[in-house]
């Protein structure tokens, strides 16, 4: 046998291997997938419903929570109940939501427990009304859920104003949280409340001036050590024996882009804008103002310098815009920010409002309007900072049971848009929808009385429930850590 | 009688000493061109042949006798007691009278005795050195088997006429048959006794040792001695019957203060018949080992210092033993016992060195510190061993047994002479081409893994986990029946911690450095390995040189060493050992000595076993290349098979039971031992990055710098005259290519970690560029002279480009691995991350574990329970499976989904978690959601981490009631943390005992002594006990009878596999007679038929 020429054998070897590359080069896999986290339904909610700090005969006391109809249970409990104990309240099956009526009595924080379908975008409220003494005035307290962060931009701890800082556990483990105090001269750290434990099922109570007396203006941020508390402010103002009004300082968070909505109008009423630079870099906010006309560039207040630390109060008056609005802020760091209204006519009581900077809406947002007495006007503020009109429904479900009724809204881009609610008695669930998709829309609702002794407000951002929650993709990994 | 003292008069003559590098103060013998006719006429020359049935020999010897230009004036033959012809012989041959001796008489009797026989010397020696006329006597010692060349007396003589202190002169001792062979030019002694000729093994004439000069002593073979010094030192020592008697003559002759020099120009062909074994030494019964063991331990007890005694004594006694050790590995129990006889007769009998010492008094007159020059180095029986081996691989083992060895390579310049007047043997040791490679790489290495070898902590990354303290741990991980990995694990331990741990132990226990040694050798040992193995291929040093260091630098070896695989690191030089040893097992065809040898067989197999424990698919294509080659090489059938089968045979053997867990899913056999990880592996990987022997991933260089390799690989196709050995090249490439590109493609889940992971293609791309770079020095073998035989044309500009192309391949990947560095992921780090107050909490008697969290750069959040002792080299390799940690992967989910509630977290302190760690980079996100999580408490960490502490932590141990309550019940400690030897008290009806470690048959539980009944898994996972009412001893252990018999068999079975492997002890028959049998000039080194080294 002749042996092959070399170059046949050269060209043999090197079509084998190119054969081989192309063969495998059709057959190449996909690269894996890249494992995110998994989102899935919020299947269990506890929110603590704060306690109404003074409870009187002249009070009435509502807590109003919606949630969606479905499977699972809703309940309200007095805290560190057993799980066994009867409830205070059960939504029944079927209904939109649950209503109780606090009674008059010693102050203890409620709890609700949502489980299945119920737990998913639960909303609820306490709301007080409070015809005469030293606590006259309307409030709401956002009911919220426990965690390790909050934030709470207004309240003071001046001569006749009391603010009073709620700290619930609703776990069954322990919780150490610090509070921190920043004020317009800067961050202060006292000694009360630094590792204040908080038992599990217990409240406590901090009052603000045993903290930093002497405090026009406060952000207040509670961080847990360990475990997680709900927190609540409530700030209460009397001026020598006149009651100065009351109300809930809504919580919020620090954002780069923040949106407070629900400002009331001008009239009759001092507003001033808070900010706060929590971190340690001074930055600049860029402010605007979203009102019914459009969005507004303030003179002289297009952008603020804020020194870290340190409170800023701008005052919002009627000349910059005399409307309900929207404040938009935004910064190149994260800052916390929310709006303060004193309303006060000459020769009447006044009364305090608060609003705060809120997330957009998700999809839908409720707010459980629970009627308490007396003549309240219920309005809706609906702010589309998104570039395009949006249309939003509203959708009323009545606590009686009656059939719900529906409203489309159409919202101008760039502007506020208030959207007066009728609610009967006793009141109803009403939710906010936007589409889904459409991230740009807050709201803020009011809730005001011309009462006879002078005008009573409060108001609150409404609030999407949680819906779903992220949870991360784990795997076992023997090297976990070592990686670095 | 007055002795001239040559000492007092001249130089030192030791400054010229035997190892020596000085030129010595002798002047050599003036170039002579034509025949010396001078006559010493002033010199008598007695010669004294001493002869024992050396008839096959004599005839020559007499014959050369006769031939001498310049014979000795009387010869007197001494006959001891022959049986054959050799008395007729000498009859015939030799004028005078034949002394006849007993069979029973040594060397240095029978001399004696022929001295004595002769007539005393009528003048007395010279008054003065200068006295021309005055006649000398001498004696020239010859053995029945060592024929003088013509001119070898004249020449000694010469020599002795030039110097009057010269007392012993010895010619140049060459082979029998083969004239090149040098057999001894002088002799000294080791400092364990060893007979140093300070030659190479089967190294060749060349004139390189041709130098007049002085040395400790000289063969007794052609040894000329003065009479009157001779007498002086009373002969040779009758204390030693047979062997050594000429070192120990020569030795007391320096001591005395005369010199001994060898004369290189007289030659004495000798047939070294009686160490060879050819004849009976019957002076000394039956056992010439135990005889020549014995003489060598008297003659150092006799001539060492006096003051060197005691410690000399000691180290006899312990080298004893060992050789005799060794002996009893080589398969030859009755030599060790030999050995031991011989070392026993002299040290246990102190008076007969008295004696001997006795005998000495009076004669010395030199410092023994004078004589180190003609002493070895000091090393030099290390030197020797290392020798041995590096022979023993690359088969050269054979050659000192008369250079005929036919399947020895090329004369490689690794036994090519050393410039004997070359600057030192250090610089001797430099000049060997393949420890340049290794040294060259050793700096490339060290420059590569800067960062790495010095500082704290210990080398991790990658698929590399810490190694422990010692070598202890090591063995101890080896051994134990339940593994603290995870939830914990009964699986058989990861069968590389036995090779680690085997190291770590030869280094004097210290496992960082067997680790540490391992990744930084691993490139310098390949290129050495590469190079030696290659000689048996090529001879051109310079291709060689750069294939070397090519193959170390391969893509697969650095990207293997960054990326942690102590695996594909170790098998880059140990797998071509093993290839050649297998190589070496079949025999070659068509050589005569074919047969291939059976320790070659379990050698390699052992081998392979190693690689195996480290690389599991190394078994698969082992056995794929063998049942390939084998055909294809036309060796012998039934004997290669049964050799393969050994090959094959013993990693199962000596791997099990490790390697069942991989035929129960051999989708394994394509992971490597380590943490498996996606994120060693390119999952993208190219397939032509495979042809080009790069398997991706960390530290490996740009892909086209392997381009170079593959086109000069391809050239050696074109090579008609290689092509055999081109053609197996190529086979193992594709075959490398095939594996790799199949590998590639395939995606393993390893059962620790649940998802799968891309395959590393290591071990395909290593076969790959073996066979390209094997392809490319064929190619590059003496290419200038085949081009200079063409005329100029396309072929020399074409071939210049690819030769630089290939050439460039090295220095690309040196470059890249140098400016890359070895380090990322491999670096130097504690061993575990577990800050040391979370160790300190966790080492206490409920021995809690910490749960470890960790997100990855795809955004998943990868988890361990890691015990205070932490993670270790080989704890991978054992981790459970993924799936038997019952609800532990939600645990943990939840918990960092931030909606873990009270009750979750005490599951989770179920799991025997106490804390619970975010390791750096931390996610803000993850912390949060931790933070809030109730039951666990934030407390300090180290920057960049975040921990918590369980506010109920978990234990290891715990007697659960019927309410579910928990009571901890404490561990025994040590290094088994749920071992339990307690006192419980008497409980509640119901009770359980619960362990926070997977449930699985090894547990056993008693209490009181009576045996505990366990129960079905708690929560799915979790080993429980059904406890009685009653209190009493409770003890808690795993089971590790099993793992003990298994532990035992497989001890058996590596004995017995090292035993057969190691290379059986030379049997004398079994060296080649060919200086008798083979016609003259048939021996010797040649041209090797280098493609039948290629071919299995």
């Amino acid at each position: 046998m002749r042996a092959p020429a070399p170059a046949a054998v050269w060209v043999a070897g090197l079509a084998l291997l190119g054969g081989l590359v192309a063969i495998a080069d059709t057959a190449r896999p996909q690269p894996l997938a890249a494992g995110g986290g998994s989102v899935i339904d919020v299947d269990r909610v506890t929110l603590v419903c704060p306690a109404v700090t003074s409870i009187a005969d002249v009070s009435v006391s509502t807590i109003a929570a919606a949630a969606e109809v479905g499977d699972g249970t809703l309940r309200l409990e007095p805290l560190g109940a057993e799980p066994s104990a009867a409830p205070l309240a059960q939504a029944a099956a079927g209904a939109a939501g649950l209503r109780y009526a606090v009674p008059p009595g010693p102050a203890a924080p409620r709890v609700l427990r949502a489980t299945g379908q119920r737990a998913r975008g639960l909303t609820a409220t306490t709301t007080t009304r409070t015809a005469d003494g030293s606590g006259r005035g309307i409030s709401s307290g956002a009911c919220t859920t426990s965690g390790n962060e909050h934030w709470f931009v207004g309240a003071g701890a001046v001569a006749g104003q009391r603010a009073y800082l709620h700290l619930v556990n609703p776990d069954a483990a322990a919780a150490v949280v610090d509070v921190t105090v920043f004020t317009a001269s800067g961050p202060k750290r006292p000694t009360p409340g630094q590792g204040v434990l908080v038992a599990p099922g217990s409240e406590i109570v901090l009052p603000l001036d045993a903290l930093v007396p002497g405090e026009a203006a406060t952000v207040v941020q509670v961080r847990s050590r360990s475990g997680r508390v709900a927190a609540s402010l409530v700030d209460t103002v009397v001026s020598g024996l006149e009651p100065g009004g009351v109300d809930w300082v809504p919580p919020t968070q620090p954002g780069d882009d923040l949106v407070v909505p629900g400002v009331p109008p001008a009239a009759d009423a001092t507003r001033t804008l808070q900010i706060l630079v929590p971190g340690e870099e001074p930055t600049t906010v860029r402010l605007r103002l979203l009102t019914a006309d459009g969005t507004i560039a303030p003179v002289g207040l297009d952008t603020i310098d804020v020194t870290p630390g340190q409170l800023v109060s701008v005052p919002l008056t009627a000349e910059l815009a005399s409307g309900a609005l929207a404040v938009r802020l935004t910064a190149e760091r994260p800052v916390v920010a929310g709006v303060r209204l004193v309303r006060s006519r000459s020769g009447t009581l006044p009364d305090l409002a608060y609003a705060a900077a809120a997330p957009a809406l998700t999809v839908a947002g409720a707010v459980p309007v629970a009627v308490t007495g007396g003549p309240v006007a219920t309005t809706l503020l609906l702010t589309n900072t998104t570039e395009s009109d949006v249309a939003v429904r509203l959708t009323t479900r009545p606590w009686s049971g009656a059939a719900p009724s529906q409203t489309t809204v159409s919202v101008r881009a760039g502007t506020t848009q208030p959207v007066p609610v009728g609610v009967a008695a006793p009141g109803a669930a009403v939710v906010v929808e936007v589409a889904p998709g459409v991230i740009g829309v807050h709201a803020g609702w009011l809730w005001s009385e011309t009462g006879a002794r002078g005008p009573l407000v409060s108001g609150q951002p409404v609030l999407s429930g949680a819906r779903q929650v992220v949870v991360p993709a784990v795997r076992p990994d023997p090297a976990a850590g070592l990686a670095g | 009688m007055t002795i001239p003292d040559a000492r007092a008069d001249e130089p030192p003559a030791a400054v010229g000493g035997f190892f020596g590098d000085e030129d010595d103060s002798l002047e050599a013998l003036p170039e002579d061109a034509g025949p010396d006719t001078r006559l010493f006429d002033r010199h008598r020359v007695t010669a004294v042949l001493v002869a024992h049935d050396g008839a096959r020999w004599l005839p020559r010897t007499l014959a050369a006798l006769r031939a001498l230009t310049l014979a000795p004036a009387h010869v007197v033959a001494v006959d001891t007691g022959s049986t054959d012809a050799t008395p007729a012989l000498l009859q015939a041959g030799v004028q005078g009278a034949v002394l006849r001796l007993s069979r029973e008489t040594g060397f240095g009797a029978a001399v004696a005795a022929g001295v004595a026989s002769l007539a005393p010397l009528e003048m007395a020696p010279p008054a003065s050195p200068t006295a021309d006329a005055a006649p000398v006597g001498w004696l020239w010692l010859l053995h029945d088997d060592s024929a003088p060349e013509p001119e070898a007396l004249r020449r000694l003589l010469a020599v002795a006429d030039s110097s009057p202190s010269i007392a012993i002169l010895g010619p140049k001792v060459v082979g029998w048959s083969d004239r090149r062979r040098l057999v001894q030019v002088g002799l000294s002694m080791g400092r364990g006794g060893r007979r140093e000729t300070g030659l190479e093994r089967g190294e060749l004439d060349q004139g390189q040792r041709d130098r007049v000069h002085d040395v400790l002593a000289v063969g007794s073979s052609g040894l000329l001695v003065r009479r009157d010094v001779f007498a002086e030192l009373r002969g040779f020592d009758p204390a030693l019957v047979l062997f050594r008697e000429d070192l120990d003559l020569g030795w007391r002759a320096n001591l005395a203060g005369h010199r001994v020099v060898v004369v290189p120009d007289a030659v004495v062909q000798h047939a070294e018949a009686m160490s060879h074994g050819r004849r009976r030494a019957d002076a000394v019964g039956h056992s010439t080992r135990s005889a020549d063991r014995r003489s060598a331990l008297h003659v150092l007890l006799a001539n060492e210092p006096a003051r060197a005694l005691p410690w000399l004594w000691v180290r006899l006694v312990l080298a004893s033993l060992a050789r005799a050790l060794g002996l009893v590995l080589a398969k030859a129990p009755a030599d060790a016992g030999r050995e031991l006889l011989g070392a026993a007769s002299v040290l246990l009998r102190p008076w007969r060195v008295v004696a001997a010492r006795r005998f000495r008094r009076g004669q010395r007159r030199v410092s023994p510190s004078a004589l180190r020059p003609l002493r070895p180095p000091r090393l030099s029986g290390l030197r020797h061993g290392i020798d041995a081996a590096v022979d023993l691989l690359s088969g050269r083992t054979d050659l000192s047994a008369g250079g005929s060895m036919l399947e020895s390579g090329p004369t490689s310049d690794d036994v090519e002479p050393m410039d004997a007047r070359g600057p030192g043997r250090v610089r001797a040791l430099l000049g060997r081409p393949g420890v340049l490679v290794f040294l060259g790489l050793l700096l490339v290495a060290l420059a590569a893994m800067r960062g790495l070898l010095y500082g704290p902590g210990v080398v991790r990354g990658g698929a590399l986990l810490g190694a422990p303290g010692g070598a202890i741990d090591l063995w101890r991980s080896v051994g134990q029946p339940w593994h603290d990995v995870g939830v914990g694990s009964g699986a058989p331990a990861a069968a590389s911690l036995v090779p680690l741990a085997a190291l770590a132990t030869l280094l004097l226990g210290k496992a960082v450095l067997a680790v540490d040694l391992l990744l930084l050798l691993a490139v310098p040992l390949s290129g050495l390995v590469a190079y030696l193995l290659l000689g048996r291929l090529v001879g051109g040093r310079w291709t060689r040189l750069a294939a070397a260091v090519g193959y170390a630098l391969l893509p697969a070896v650095t990207g293997a060493v960054a990326s942690g695989r102590l695996g594909t690191a170790t098998a880059g030089w140990l797998l071509p050992l093993a290839g050649l040893l297998a190589v070496r097992s079949m025999g070659s065809p068509g050589v005569t000595r074919a047969s291939g040898s059976w320790w070659a067989a379990w050698a390699a197999g052992l081998l392979l076993a190693v690689v195996a424990a480290f690389v599991p698919l190394a078994w698969p294509v082992a056995a794929l290349l063998g049942l390939l080659g084998l055909p294809w090489a036309g060796v012998s059938w039934p004997g290669a098979l049964a050799r393969l089968f050994a090959i094959l045979a013993g990693p199962m053997l000596l791997l099990a039971p490790w390697i069942g867990r991989l035929w129960r899913d051999p989708a394994l056999f394509l992971l490597e031992a380590g943490v498996p990880s996606s994120s060693l592996t390119d999952p993208t990987l190219a397939p032509w990055s495979v042809a080009l022997a790069n398997p991706g991933g960390p530290g490996v260089p740009p892909v086209w710098a392997t381009a170079g390799l593959l086109l000069a690989g391809s050239v050696g196709l074109l090579r008609a005259d290689r092509r055999r050995a081109a053609t197996a090249a190529w086979a193992v490439v594709v075959v490398g290519v095939a594996l790799g590109l199949v590998g590639s493609s395939l995606r393993v889940t390893p059962p620790s970690l649940g998802v799968p992971v891309p395959v590393w293609p290591g071990l395909a791309t290593l076969l790959v560029g073996g066979g390209l770079l094997v392809a490319a020095t064929l190619a590059g073998q003496g290419a200038r002279e085949r081009l200079s035989g063409h005329r100029f044309g396309w072929r020399q500009p074409v071939s210049a480009l690819v030769g630089l192309l290939g050439l460039a391949v090295p220095v690309l990947l040196g470059a890249a691995w140098l400016v890359r560095g070895a380090p990322d992921p491999l670096h130097r780090g504690p061993a575990d991350v577990l800050p040391p107050f979370v160790v300190a909490s966790s080492e206490v008697p409920t021995r809690p574990r910490t749960l470890v969290v960790a997100s990855d750069a795809e955004g998943m959040a990868g988890y361990a329970l890691v015990p205070a002792s932490g993670r270790r080299i080989g704890d991978a390799d054992v981790a459970p499976a993924a799936g038997s940690s019952g609800p532990l992967p939600e645990l943990v989910a939840d918990l960092l989904a931030g909606r873990a509630d009270a009750e979750r977290v005490g599951q989770l302190a179920g799991f025997g978690v106490a804390f619970v760690q975010l390791s750096a980079p931390v996610d803000p996100g993850l912390e949060r959601a931790v933070d809030g999580v109730p039951g666990l408490s934030r407390v300090g960490a180290p920057t960049g981490s975040a921990v918590w502490r369980l506010d109920a932590p978990g234990v290891r141990v715990a007697v659960r009631d019927g309410d579910g309550t928990k009571v901890a019940v404490p561990t025994r400690g040590g290094t088994e943390p749920t071992a339990v030897d307690t006192v419980i008290e008497p409980g509640a009806a119901g009770r359980t005992l619960v362990l926070a470690e997977a449930a699985d048959p090894v547990w056993r539980a008693s209490l009181g002594g009576r045996p505990l009944t366990p129960l079905p898994p708690l929560d799915g996972w979790a080993q429980a006990f059904a406890l009685p009412e009653s209190g009493g001893r409770l003890v808690v252990e795993a089971d590790g009878s099993v793992r003990r018999t298994w532990l035992v068999a497989q001890s058996v079975a590596l004995a017995v596999v090292v035993l057969l492997a190691v290379p059986g002890r030379r049997r004398d028959d079994d060296v080649l007679d060919d200086d008798v049998d083979l016609p003259d000039g048939a021996a010797g080194p040649h041209e090797p038929d280098a493609d039948a080294m290629v071919a299995p």
